[in-house]
């Protein structure tokens, strides 16, 4: 069921119909105390019946198209430990046409240079990636 | 407590207050301004509500000083204080999220894109509105 107060808009709509209702019936009971209490009563009987008949199926989900030519390629970075592991490494193999070490050129010279200033980061960076390129070619991938 | 008349001669009809309309109208007109992207838009929005949250607590406490019952001498007294003092707590919470809102807007964390914060701090204010329409009608006018 859908929220009807997903929004901020909503609950600005909510507080009108609110002010409409309520003026309603002071206008009604300015007139007659018992015409007051009738419009008290027709109105919510109305707020009533709108709220169970509306309709309350959620509006579909709004799909976006690729705006890419259709000889662009996408390149899927993954930038964690799990690279290691061979479902993973299926997978890619299943579904990429070459894969690669995002280290393994000027970013891991980068990451080795001394101006980087970090030689913990590199220790530690460094047995990852030749750990993760083992592993993928364990599994016969173009690394 | 003793059963008393409705209302006690301390109350008039219409008494009270800023019109909450027209605070929330401002809050409105923050959310539509970040929604198009526009963020002085959405400060003016923020700081107007703000400012009329704070007049409408302020009179609140005037009314209750010049009011000459207290919570014990009556029922409605008693009705009184505690719905439109329940209130007005709301109203007080609500404005410590506007605050907090305004100082976000003023650094610019907010976007045509990413406006959450103000869109649920919207939402809560629009709450407190409702239940201010139905204290007020039910209090002052009927």
């Amino acid at each position: 069921m859908r929220n009807p107060f997903r929004s901020e808009a909503d609950a600005f709509r909510f507080v009108w119909l609110t002010i409409g209702y309520f003026v309603l019936i002071f206008v009604g009971s300015l007139i007659n105390l018992w015409f007051g209490i009738a419009v008290f009563i027709v109105v919510t009987a109305v707020a009533f019946r709108w709220f169970f008949r509306r309709d309350t199926r959620e509006a579909p989900v709004k799909q976006t198209t690729g705006r890419e030519p259709a000889r662009e390629y996408r390149i899927l970075v993954v930038a964690n430990e799990t690279v290691g592991g061979p479902e993973l490494l299926s997978e890619i193999r299943e579904r990429s046409a070459a894969v690669t070490p995002a280290c393994s050129s000027s970013a891991g010279a980068q990451l080795t240079a001394p101006a980087l200033g970090h030689p913990t980061r590199t220790t530690l960076v460094q047995p990852r990636r030749r750990a993760s390129t083992r592993a993928s070619r364990r599994c016969w991938l173009p690394a | 407590m003793a059963a008393g008349g409705l209302p006690p001669s301390g109350l008039r009809r219409g008494d009270q207050h800023a019109d909450p309309r027209h605070v929330e109208r401002n809050d409105a007109l923050a959310d539509t301004s970040i929604k198009k992207g526009n963020r002085a838009g959405l400060q003016a929005g923020l700081v107007l509500t703000l400012c009329l949250g704070a007049t409408f607590l302020a009179t609140q406490v005037i009314e209750y000083h010049r009011l000459g019952f207290n919570t014990g001498d009556t029922s409605f007294a008693a009705t009184f204080f505690g719905l439109t003092g329940l209130h007005g707590a709301h109203v007080f919470i609500g404005l410590m999220i506007l605050l907090v809102m305004t100082i976000r807007a003023f650094r610019g964390h907010f976007s045509a894109e990413h406006h959450h914060g103000v869109e649920i701090g919207g939402i809560y204010w629009h709450f407190v509105d409702v239940m201010w329409i139905v204290v007020y009608v039910t209090v002052y006018l009927l």
